[in-house]
């Protein structure tokens, strides 16, 4: 599965969310990724990667988007593992990504 | 009741995931608006021009360092006023808002701005509308176009300038045409005129009548005069001369043209002091200060003093022209011992088209040119006068070397003659034949020719056969200075005269050999001192 925007691409391959660009959308525009998360989540998989390492700004819809669509509907699926892939190139991903924790505890925030 | 349970358990999980979420979410967007402030800080900050954030009705939430600087406000007046007082016209800032509204933004909106202290400056607008602090606003950003516009002037006055150079060397290029045939026929008017003068009885009507005659030719000839000095090229080439040869010729000739009423005293004190000069300026410098002083004197007659000397200015001295640098100055000085001025009116002596003539009688420029040629010469001008005692004028040239001596030049008035055989040659017969009658009426034995190849062979046949030859530069088939070139081939000895009605350069003459170079039209007198000098240096060297 692919989302190809203007200055972003989110993909979905082998238990693997890649999200890669500039997310800045309105809102109400995020409707797209939040049915790409939801069909995700249908699949079951038993383990869930998301990679952000190459994502250079994501603005707070996003945030909410990421948080609420994927991170708290995995969390209610029952020994689901899911470990999130950061870059320390980016400010906002270091101030935001470890608050990730507080919505699933055994999320693993790894940081290259 | 497990499921129930477990639905009120996720439920619950979900509730505090969601108030986790927009603890994360505002947590983020507090500081990305942190993050947005500061950078909208810096920017509005370090940006090199004003910028201000309005509301539509006028009000000012914001300005930047540099709206504080230009319009000299600061960040607490720029909360107090409104807008449309930053505007010259209050007026501009409706049609501003008008464009804004029409077209989503201003660009480039000329318009003319208004500082605190009142002063306006020309500027150019652009504005965008925005949301700023929840309200919305505009953005403006004023772009100061004073030094633009300036430049713009300065460029401007250039192309005026160059337009104005370029019209005067064409204008120089037409009057020298016309100056020379000009030349030609005043050459041709003085001759009969004074011929005519010498058959009549002094005391005459007739004689009156071409007394005037020759007055009002000589008036011509000055303004021909001036005309090829004003229109000359400006790049005037300064080469060291010996001031006194140019003064005492410009003398020579400003006695001729002086009425008898009026006595023209030359005083050389330095005849060796060389000056970096253009002649030909310094010979205007003369004939203005000398037309002026015989303007003062024409009705009650008296003496033109024209002294020459070198001076030293001391600091002291350059305290009375402060234009002076103190050093060694080859000082001219033309007084006149006429009604004098008053204090009102040197102050504005040399101000360009000043003048105390009658309309009609005087441009007002001749002082205005002599100060700038003086100027331009590294040196200054000064005037002293007092009402019933006369003017001197000083004109101050910085001096290159000098030999000092001391001697006194009195400009004759008599007309030596002489009894020399010359061959005349001008393409103009009714100057050939003036001229020829004017040189046999000082006793010279003349042979004139219309044609130089026709002189030219018969200087050939018989060399022996003139002791001078005076003839014109521009002729049709031969040039005066290229039959100048064969005569002097043929016998080297043979003194030659050229007269022209161009302005040209005399070193090239010289440079060839030619004696002398007389500009027409000439007076009697003119030419005949002129034959005298050639020839009696002549007879000069035969004796040696």
């Amino acid at each position: 599965m692919t989302i190809q925007g203007e200055n972003y691409k989110v993909t979905y391959h082998d238990g693997v969310i890649s999200i890669s660009g500039k997310l800045s959308l309105m809102l109400e525009d995020y409707e797209e990724l939040e049915t790409f998360f939801e069909k995700v989540i249908e699949s079951q998989p038993h383990e869930l990667i998301l990679d952000i390492r190459n994502l250079e700004y994501l603005n707070s819809s996003g945030i909410k988007t990421i948080c609420v669509s994927l991170i708290l509907e995995a969390a209610d699926i029952e020994n689901l593992q899911m470990k999130i892939l950061c870059s320390d190139r980016y400010t906002w991903q270091k101030e935001t990504v470890p608050t990730f924790n507080d919505l699933m505890d055994d999320i693993k925030i790894v940081f290259e | 009741m497990d499921n129930e349970n477990k639905e009120k358990d996720k439920m619950k999980r979900r509730i505090a995931g969601l108030e986790k979420t927009l603890q994360i979410v505002t947590g983020y967007s507090g500081r990305v608006e942190k993050n947005l402030r500061q950078l909208f800080e810096v920017v509005s900050d370090t940006m090199p021009v004003p910028m201000l954030i309005s509301l539509k009705n006028g009000k000012i939430l914001f300005s930047n360092g540099n709206a504080q600087k230009i319009f000299a406000y600061s960040e607490e007046d720029f909360h107090q006023i409104a807008a449309p007082l930053l505007y010259e016209d209050p007026e501009d800032r409706s049609i501003f808002l008008k464009t804004l509204e029409d077209k989503g933004e201003v660009r480039d909106f000329a318009v003319n701005m208004k500082k605190a202290d009142g002063t306006v400056f020309p500027a150019s607008l652009f504005s965008r509308q925005i949301v700023f602090e929840g309200q919305n606003c505009l953005l403006t950003v004023t772009h100061d176009l004073s030094e633009l516009k300036q430049e713009e002037e300065k460029r401007l006055l250039l192309e005026r300038q160059l337009r104005q150079t370029q019209k005067m060397e064409a204008i120089g290029t037409m009057a020298s045409g016309i100056a020379h045939d000009f030349n030609n026929i005043l050459t041709v008017i003085f001759g009969r005129l004074e011929l005519t003068l010498m058959m009549l009885p002094e005391e005459s009507k007739a004689a009156k009548n071409i007394a005037d005659a020759l007055s009002a030719a000589n008036r011509a000839k000055i303004i021909i005069m001036q005309i090829l000095a004003f229109c000359r090229k400006k790049e005037e080439e300064r080469k060291p001369f010996r001031i006194s040869t140019i003064v005492a010729e410009a003398a020579k000739m400003i006695e001729s043209l002086t009425p008898s009423h009026i006595e023209i005293r030359l005083r050389i004190k330095s005849k060796a002091s060389i000056i970096l000069c253009d002649p030909t300026q310094i010979h205007q410098v003369m004939m203005n200060l000398c037309f002026n002083a015989n303007h003062a004197l024409r009705d009650r007659g008296g003496v033109i003093e024209i002294l020459l000397e070198e001076v030293t200015v001391s600091s002291q001295e350059k305290i009375m022209i402060p234009t002076l640098k103190p050093g060694s100055y080859v000082r001219l000085t033309v007084s006149d011992n006429g009604p004098g001025m008053d204090k009102s009116i040197i102050d504005r002596v040399f101000d360009p088209f000043f003048t105390t003539k009658p309309a009609g009688e005087g441009t007002g420029m001749g002082l205005a040119i002599v100060h700038g040629i003086v100027q331009a010469h590294g040196g200054a001008v000064s005037v002293e006068s007092e009402p019933g005692k006369g003017a001197a004028f000083h004109c101050y040239f910085p001096m290159v070397a000098a030999v000092e001596t001391s001697t006194f030049v009195k400009p004759q008035k008599t007309i030596q003659g002489g009894s020399e055989r010359i061959l005349f040659i001008d393409d103009k017969k009714d100057i050939s034949e003036t001229c020829s009658q004017m040189l046999e009426t000082l006793g010279y034995n003349i042979t004139a020719r219309n044609r130089s190849p026709e002189a030219l062979a018969l200087f050939k046949e018989n060399p022996d056969m003139f002791d001078l030859v005076i003839a014109d530069d521009v002729m049709p088939e031969m040039s005066g200075r290229e039959m100048a070139s064969e005569m002097l081939k043929i016998r080297m000895d043979i003194p030659i005269i050229i007269i022209t009605g161009r302005e040209t350069d005399d070193n090239f003459f010289f440079e060839s050999g030619i004696r002398a170079v007389i500009r027409k039209p000439f007076s009697l007198q003119e030419i005949g001192s002129a034959i005298r000098d050639v020839a009696d240096k002549q007879r000069e060297k035969e004796h040696e």
